[in-house]
């Protein structure tokens, strides 16, 4: 059932995404691809993978517009998504010594808290380009986790005392199971994944916006000729880095509900921060197309709906065991063969042929 | 006598690191690749010499030169048929594609050998012999030679041979290399080789002094990085003073002023690229 939702969602994301169709079947894709993902925990029995494949959509999307938009590379988002989760869980847990506030509260705050801290860090590597930019944010992915788990910010006698754990373990309260009436709707299955949708939804909304502004078209300019936007009118320096503070805050926002379905932070440190998870959104966003307002959706769709498929086909422990592997083969694979993804067949009328995936190879080798 | 024991071990240490700059500041400037597999090129080196220690007794410093002109052989490859295919594209997909094969080898890396922890150890491995009160282990003191010798190795490779010529003048203008008569493929290939081997020889001596795992080695990537950045890109005396400077950051920031060492190192390397981004002793790099 996953699977076909999986399919039929990128069906309408690539309707809505052809710019050659009539705008009001673009709009009836858009209203019926929501809609799809609305009824999607009623008609299926386990949300679980759409709430993965949700919530890596949101994180792409806050990938996308850095190094999409803006053309920044940036390597270092998952930093940003662990630390959401992270601050989230101080302000939510309910242990002794935690706040204790409700997620409406603790999600938006660490979103918050988190950007300002990417705006910060953002003004100095912002100030490096290529690969040195790169580098940098590289750097930061490295160095975040460590410094969480630093006892001179966050250990028993540090500046935060005890915020992250500082050595204890660091829980999310457990997502109450919602009742409706007589009926119990499960929270994982129902609330989770609407939490999920949200971010989801919060990424997709704000690239749309995005794309049409004038702050978008700044970004595309300096992605073009950085010179060039910053002599047309575009204050490159503040359009960087509120390009970054979003980004991160995209990453913060999917970081903080995945890590509220995680629940223990101190066990799952490992996975928020690691490599899979820094590939997941750049491969997502390389699948669909960098740098378009429907290729992360689209991109998410078709990883996890592989991921689904070949779940289907072979038992799924052996299957987990190798999807590191599979996963640097698909960003070989693609920057190799199909650098502008699958936007490439959707926005223009290029067929799809053998040759074309033979065309970047012959345009750029020595 | 602790400060100086410091020392040493900062210097020591500092050698290996100084060889990891070196691989890593060839490719970077003659290919203008930043190569994230590099650390991958290490680990798998680690593991090569650990496997010829363990199934066929083989010294680590008797594999050595097998080692090296194993990663060559898996570089040269690489480069020919694969990363020479997108050379001329933007230097994001370079990145990403070394990016890419950094993932994939290391992925492999624990399907195949498993995450758990292991190091070759030959039976001098924890002996040390002492100058004064100062101890100096006998794999460390190897290490150092070997990594002194192979820098001064390269350094006549690249000054005094016809082959060494030709990488630098592909570095310096490829339009004007090609016009002279040189393979600019072939010649990517050789330099990509060389700086795997370079990261081999790291690797293997790494192998001897801690214990490796195939997920340990990313932090080598932005630990290269910043060697070359802080000596300078293109200059082989740089790579060994940003090393010897980063062995000492590393002790002494593991020491006494946190134990995150990564993150003293990212701050000096922000520091360096913010305030002097050409490095000590180098040129400007591509931008």
């Amino acid at each position: 059932m996953n699977l076909l939702i999986f399919v039929v969602g990128t069906g309408l994301a690539i309707i809505a995404a052809r710019p050659l169709s009539p705008p009001r079947l673009r709009r009836a894709a858009t209203t019926a691809l929501i809609a799809l993902m609305v009824i999607a925990p009623f008609i299926t029995s386990s949300t679980s993978i759409l709430f993965d494949a949700l919530t890596a959509m949101c994180i792409a999307y806050g990938w996308n517009i850095i190094g999409g938009f803006a053309g920044y590379a940036a390597f270092g988002n998952v930093a940003y998504l662990g630390l959401g989760a992270f601050v989230a869980a101080g302000f939510m847990s309910r242990q002794p010594g935690h706040l204790a506030w409700p997620w409406f509260v603790g999600i938006p705050l660490a979103v918050v808290i988190v950007s300002l801290i990417a705006g910060a860090v953002g003004i100095v590597v912002l100030r490096l380009r290529g690969h040195y930019f790169s580098i940098a944010t590289l750097g930061v992915g490295v160095a975040m986790p460590q410094v969480i788990t630093s006892d001179a910010a966050f250990g028993s006698h540090g500046l935060f005392p005890n915020f992250f754990g500082g050595g204890l373990p660091l829980n999310f309260p457990l997502a109450d199971d919602i009742r409706v009436g007589g009926a119990v709707l499960d929270a994982d299955r129902f609330f989770l994944y609407g939490l999920g949708l949200g971010t989801a939804l919060a990424g997709w909304t704000i690239t749309r916006l995005l794309a049409r502004s004038k702050f978008g078209y700044g970004l595309v300019a300096i992605r073009e000729n950085e010179e060039a936007a910053e002599v047309m009118g575009v204050n490159t320096t503040i359009s960087k880095v509120l390009a970054y503070m979003l980004s991160a805050a995209l990453a913060a926002l999917g970081g903080a509900v995945i890590g509220y379905k995680l629940t223990n932070m101190t066990t799952e440190a490992e996975a928020l921060f690691s490599t899979t998870n820094n590939l997941q959104m750049i491969i997502i966003c390389l699948i669909g197309g960098v740098g378009t307002l429907w290729g992360p959706w689209i991109g998410a769709f078709i990883l996890f709906g592989l991921q689904e498929g070949l779940r289907v086909v072979s038992s799924s422990a052996e299957f987990l065991a190798w999807q590191g592997v599979i996963f640097a083969l698909l960003v070989v694979l693609v920057v190799l063969f199909l650098p502008r993804g699958v936007m490439l067949f959707v926005a223009t009328r290029t067929r799809l042929t053998w040759r074309v995936f033979a065309r970047n190879l012959v345009a750029h080798r020595v | 006598m602790d400060f100086v024991q410091h020392i040493l071990n900062g210097l020591l240490q500092g050698c290996i690191l100084a060889l990891i700059g070196l691989g890593f500041s060839l490719v970077w400037g003659i290919l203008n690749i930043i190569n994230l597999a590099h650390a991958a090129f290490i680990m798998l080196a680690a593991y090569v010499t650990y496997f010829l220690w363990s199934l066929a007794g083989i010294d680590p410093f008797i594999s050595l030169p097998l080692t090296m002109a194993v990663l060559f052989g898996l570089g040269y490859i690489l480069q020919r048929y694969v990363i020479n295919l997108v050379m001329g594209a933007t230097i994001l997909t370079t990145f990403l594609l070394t990016f890419g094969f950094e993932s994939l080898l290391v992925n492999l890396a624990l399907r195949l050998f498993s995450a758990d922890t292991r190091q070759t150890k030959p039976i001098y491995a924890n002996a040390s012999f002492s100058i004064g009160p100062l101890y100096v282990p006998y794999t460390q003191l190897g290490a150092v030679v070997v990594a002194l010798l192979l820098t001064y190795l390269l350094y006549l490779f690249l000054d005094h041979t016809r082959t060494g010529s030709s990488i630098r003048a592909v570095g310096q203008d490829r339009v004007a290399a090609r016009l002279m008569g040189i393979d600019i493929g072939r010649t990517y290939a050789l330099t990509f080789g060389i700086g795997a081997a370079l990261a081999a020889a790291s690797g293997t001596l790494l192998s001897t002094t801690s214990g490796f795992a195939p997920n340990g080695f990313s932090a080598f990537n932005v630990l290269a990085f910043s060697v070359v950045v802080l000596g300078g890109l293109g200059s082989i005396p740089g790579a060994l003073l940003g090393g010897l400077v980063f062995g000492l950051v590393y002790e002494f920031g593991g020491t006494y002023v946190l134990s995150q060492r990564d993150v003293v190192i990212f701050a000096i390397l922000i520091l360096v690229l913010v305030l002097r981004p050409t490095g000590l002793l180098g040129r400007e790099g591509y931008r």
